[in-house]
């Protein structure tokens, strides 16, 4: 690289990513995007609550009927129990009282191994599941924020005229390019960063509220898997944000067809070939469907798969469950072949694209 | 293509749509000159310059820059104002000229000090672009075009937006910097601007080159053939002279007539018969209107 070209992509570089950091609609982003991950990332630990006091209800309502001699044992009876050897009623008709306690106990015990479930590891309102379902959650903004500041930091500079300006100066327009993905990169970088600690300390925080014991079934693994996977897809929509901005010029234009597709993208995170429908048919070679596919191997494997490399999810056909499956071995190299595309193709009409008064 | 040439076009021709926007166009700037491109609005003055700076593509023809095909490296060597500014609204004007001016080579704060002084913005240095009227923005970015002190400066409508004192002190720079030798390209709409500072001329209409050379020649060849009077009844003068076959309009508070010097007699006598006696008679100057006018076949200046 030429010494000039080369100070030109460091200033400019410079130029985009301190243009970030006065930019309010990134502030404003980063704050929306914290709101929104702290709210929807606890919505899965906000039925543990309910579903404790209804166990609890169940649990009274259960040694109401012990008590009026009714025999009744929730989750079953332990393997020691012999139903003969604790009779609930005398000859008389009275309860005995004696067996009775036996029976709320072995009820009791019941309901704390429920309760215990489900913040055991891998249980329902486990540290680790809450923090998967809370990405679930969570993703469908990543995506919408990467591509929103991306369409802002690449249209502006039309709006400005500041391109002309830089071509006319003799800036290389792929220099131009560069340096605004440097931008992105540390937005992308801030975004993933932000996600993630709001979900981590969201749910840490609901957690705590259970009274239960600390996440030790959250491993440093999940964590590491949780910034490359946000910043990976942070990354392929911000390029394909880039794109549409190259392509149409207004920010106004940009945002409402990337956010059009995007929309359609987050949908096919869920769908399959075994849905029904032309997109579910064409899915497997569609970006969302493969992002789904990362984040449901990486977050949400289901066993028994096929393989090292798939898994299958169960959906519902017709009433029937079926199996289907979703290629691991295909899902990254798409997802990073879809960014290389999107990135390259940025370039590519760039300089090609005429910058008019 | 000549040797020393700063700037050549050949044939450069642009289409924006079914729109020809220019129509082979055949220019060479010579270093030193100071060349004017007139023209109405639309007649591809801002194409032909934008095509130079690289910022669209031509449908055919070549530019050459410095002697070589035109390619990003040699425009580092050119200063350029443009109606769309380009800075950024949220910073000051000198953040401005630091962070552009500094895009090749580290940014040289004595230089971009002389560069406000020189456009008469260093008051107002540290406030924020957007705050600027339109008159300071071309201020700034006229500062930033001669920021670098580059080879070739590039003036579309430099005077666009600025009072009449501010237009003066332009005209006066890029007559300034004509006079250090720089060689300037210089568009604009505005006859008064293009004849008091540029040495050679191109005059577009609808996106063709309908004349060129030096504007010193130019107003020598456009001898029109036209006498202006002064009479006190201009409309009665005007039918008068209609009815002897003669072309005539009334302008500002004289009467001119299509007609070589030795009709002067004729037309006299033509006027006197009718009672209407000739207070002044001259034969009219050529000035760039007329160049314009002469070029272009108009009546009018638009």
């Amino acid at each position: 690289m030429k010494d000039s070209t080369k100070n030109a992509f460091l200033q400019l570089s410079r130029i985009e990513i301190k243009k970030l950091f006065r930019n309010l609609t990134f502030y404003f982003l980063v704050v929306i995007l914290v709101l929104l991950v702290a709210y929807l990332s606890s919505v899965p630990a906000n039925s543990y609550q309910p579903r404790v006091q209804g166990l609890e209800s169940q649990l009274l309502v259960t040694y109401d009927l012990i008590e009026r001699g009714h025999p009744v044992l929730l989750g079953g009876a332990p393997d020691w129990f012999n139903p003969e050897d604790y009779p609930l009623i005398d000859s008389s008709g009275a309860v005995i009282l004696e067996n009775a306690e036996v029976y709320k106990q072995i009820n009791n015990d019941n309901f704390q191994s429920q309760i215990d479930a489900y913040t055991a590891e891998e249980g329902e309102y486990s540290f680790s599941n809450l923090i998967n379902k809370g990405i679930r959650q969570v993703v469908l903004f990543l995506v919408i924020f990467s591509l929103i500041m991306a369409v802002i930091l690449f249209t502006a500079d039309y709006r400005n005229g500041s391109y002309r300006l830089m071509v006319s100066r003799g800036v290389k327009r792929s220099t131009i390019v560069t340096s605004k993905f440097m931008a992105l990169i540390v937005a992308s970088v801030i975004f993933t960063s932000v996600t993630a600690i709001t979900l981590f300390v969201s749910i840490v925080v609901t957690y705590n509220n259970f009274n239960a014991v600390n996440p030790a079934d959250f491993s440093i693994l999940q964590a590491g898997n949780i910034i490359w996977v946000f910043l990976l897809i942070s990354l392929v929509y911000m390029a394909f944000g880039s794109l549409m901005a190259i392509v149409l010029a207004s920010a106004t234009s940009a945002l409402l067809g990337g956010l059009m597709i995007a929309f359609h993208s987050v949908g096919l995170f869920y769908i399959t070939p075994c849905d029904q429908g032309f997109l579910a048919t064409i899915s497997p070679v569609t970006l969302g469907h493969n992002i789904g596919s990362i984040l449901q191997a990486v977050f949400d494997p289901v066993a028994g798969g096929v393989g090292t490399s798939q898994f299958v999810e169960t959906v519902i056909v017709g009433g029937q469950a079926e199996q289907c499956f979703r290629n691991l071995n295909l899902a990254l190299p798409l997802t990073i072949v879809y960014a290389s595309v999107f990135t390259f193709l940025t370039y590519l009409i760039f300089n090609k694209k005429e910058l008019k008064g | 293509m000549a040797q020393g040439a700063i700037l050549k076009t050949e044939n450069l021709t642009k289409r924006f749509g079914k729109i020809l926007a220019l129509d082979g166009l055949n220019m060479e700037i010579l270093p030193g000159q100071v060349y004017g491109l007139l023209g109405p609005n639309g007649s591809g003055k801002t194409t032909a310059i934008s095509l130079i700076l690289g910022l669209i593509w031509p449908a055919s023809g070549k530019i050459y820059l410095f002697g070589d095909e035109l390619k990003p490296e040699s425009l580092k060597r050119v200063g350029t104002v443009m109606d769309s500014h380009g800075f950024y609204p949220g910073y000051s004007g000198r953040d401005n000229l630091r962070m552009f001016g500094s895009l090749h080579k580290p940014v040289d704060e004595k230089r971009v000090d002389e560069a406000l002084e020189l456009v008469g913005l260093t008051n107002r240095a540290s406030s924020s672009f957007k705050s600027y009227s339109m008159g300071m923005k071309q201020r700034l970015s006229i500062a930033f075009a001669v920021l670098d002190d580059p080879e070739l400066l590039i003036f579309d409508e430099p005077t666009n937006g600025m009072d009449p004192e501010g237009i003066a002190e332009i005209r006066e720079l890029i007559s300034q910097l004509a006079k250090q030798g720089k060689t300037v390209l210089l568009a604009s709409h505005m006859l008064a601007e293009v004849e008091q500072v540029c040495t050679h001329l191109a005059i577009l209409k609808h996106g063709r080159m309908v004349k060129q050379g030096e504007l010193h020649q130019l107003m020598l060849e456009a001898k029109r053939n036209e006498l202006e009077l002064v009479v006190t009844e201009l409309e009665k003068a005007i039918a008068v002279l209609f009815d002897a076959g003669y072309n005539a309009r009334i302008e500002n508070t004289m009467v001119v007539v299509t007609a070589h010097e030795g009709q002067a007699e004729h037309i006299t006598a033509v006027l006197a018969e009718q009672g209407l006696f000739i207070k002044e008679m001259r034969r009219r100057k050529s000035n760039l209107e007329s160049v314009f006018l002469e070029a272009t076949g108009s009546s009018k200046y638009p």
